[in-house]
């Protein structure tokens, strides 16, 4: 491959993406290409699907990189809720052309358990997440990982706006002190 | 509105999860950018989301990496033409020489000097692309290794908590054993604080409780029995269950109930039981 011109640092990272040096987004696969494809087959559910999509989540990278603002926040979120979107619609493309009926909510897995069952570290994590309950789990899964708005999951789960929007706070308060 | 009321209200976490139409994201940014203690808020709720993804890390296949970077750079052309600028055509001619026929020895001497500078040339593209390989395994490494550092702090970080229950000096221990009757090997120590006044119980040997039962804790004080909370034998997760609460008690006693347990212990099945060691 080529234009490998400037060494990229985590300091110089962002400069150089911004500015188009193609040695950033070999740097920025090389770093988030395993977290990113986790997350689309974890939203997904089809590994198949999750290669063309991580693809076409490195080309709209590339392609919006002068949109990135870092004063908004870490590139790394910004990468991933980019990520995401791609991943919801197409999810929404899916359920739209899907006209059978019966794909309700309750029939989804909605466990923020790790991919990787079998690896005894991700075991540890999945027993960390366990501690979320529930119906914390069940907000952040389907707010962040399925893209349903604060009033779909307030419709879907018979509970009110008020409490979707308390649960994501209380499970976020657990993952944060889970992972800081 | 208040600035912690508003962060304290979720609408933060609702942002950060994406569950808000965009009207209502835009304003959680604006007010982002007027306060900066939302902002930091909203900083810290992404990096919870961004850390939880990175946990669902999978590698993906090695020979996918190229396709997908040029992919990625074909899409926009406008990076391509001011990345390759030395692409430009420069006409080649030959120069002629006027002493073509001396220049024989030259030409040997050259030709071995530009064999030697493309075995170099050869060489340290070999070495170069090894190094590229090495550091692409290593940044692979270190993002396991950071993702299971995580995990790992998180675990030592819960086993910290249990050891300062065990150490602090205003934690007494009950050490609770099989009564008559029972296995004489069935053993459950509690650890009560006398300043948080909390129940920590720790299962060492009890059969699972059968479907249908739990096992209650209870306190007992001045010869009453207090409820301290039900369990279903060892607990995988954890070593140290937090169970209720009580202001003091000469003793502590496991009877196994129906689920959810019951009002008053049924003193026939009582499995252990314990004394303050003093």
């Amino acid at each position: 491959m080529k234009g490998y011109k400037e060494k990229i640092t985590e300091d110089n990272l962002i400069d150089e993406f911004r500015a188009g040096n193609k040695a950033a987004l070999n740097y920025i696969y090389e770093a988030y290409s395993g977290a990113l494809y986790g997350t689309i087959i974890k939203i997904t559910g089809n590994e198949e699907q999750s290669r063309d999509l991580l693809q076409e989540a490195f080309v709209k990278i590339w392609k919006k990189a002068d949109n990135y603002d870092p004063s908004k926040g870490a590139l790394y979120t910004w990468m991933i809720n980019l990520t995401r979107n791609l991943c919801i619609d197409y999810l929404r493309s899916k359920r739209f052309k899907n006209t059978q009926k019966n794909q309700a909510l309750d029939n989804h897995v909605y466990s923020l358990e790790s991919n990787r069952r079998f690896d005894p570290q991700h075991i540890g994590l999945n027993e960390l997440l366990k501690r979320l309950p529930d119906e914390q789990q069940q907000v952040i899964y389907f707010s962040y990982f399925q893209g349903y708005t604060q009033k779909e999951i307030s419709e879907e789960l018979d509970i009110p706006l008020g409490t979707v929007k308390s649960r994501a706070k209380a499970a976020l308060e657990k993952l944060k002190r889970v992972f800081n | 509105m208040d600035v912690k009321e508003y962060i304290e209200s979720g609408i933060i976490e609702a942002y950060a999860t994406g569950m808000l139409i965009d009207a209502d994201a835009r304003e959680v940014e604006l007010m982002g950018e007027k306060h900066p203690e939302v902002k930091a808020a909203i900083l810290k709720a992404q990096s919870a989301l961004d850390s939880l993804t990175k946990a669902y890390s999978v590698q993906p296949k090695p020979e996918w990496k190229d396709d997908i970077l040029n992919a990625a750079f074909a899409s926009s052309e406008k990076n391509n033409s001011t990345d390759t600028p030395d692409s430009v055509v420069r006409s080649f001619e030959p120069e002629v020489s006027e002493k073509k026929k001396s220049s024989s020895s030259l030409a040997i001497a050259a030709s071995i000097g530009l064999l030697i500078s493309l075995g170099i040339n050869i060489f340290q593209y070999l070495t170069l692309n090894d190094f590229r390989a090495e550091l692409t395994a290593t940044n692979i490494r270190l993002a396991e290794m950071e993702q299971n550092h995580q995990v790992m702090v998180a675990n030592y970080k819960e086993a910290n908590r249990e050891i300062a229950v065990l150490t602090d000096p205003s934690t007494a221990s009950f050490i609770m054993k099989g009564v008559e009757g029972r296995n004489l090997e069935f053993r459950a120590d509690v650890f009560w604080n006398s300043k948080t006044e909390m129940v920590y119980l720790n299962v060492k040997n009890l059969p699972q409780a059968p479907v249908g039962k739990q096992y209650q804790l209870w306190a007992l004080k001045d010869g009453k029995p207090i409820d301290m909370g039900v369990f279903n034998g060892i607990n995988p997760e954890s070593a140290l269950q937090k169970m209720g609460s009580v202001p003091g008690a000469q003793a502590f006693a496991v009877t196994l109930e129906p689920e959810g347990g019951s009002v008053n212990p049924t003193l026939e099945e009582m499995y252990v039981y314990g004394a303050a060691t003093s």
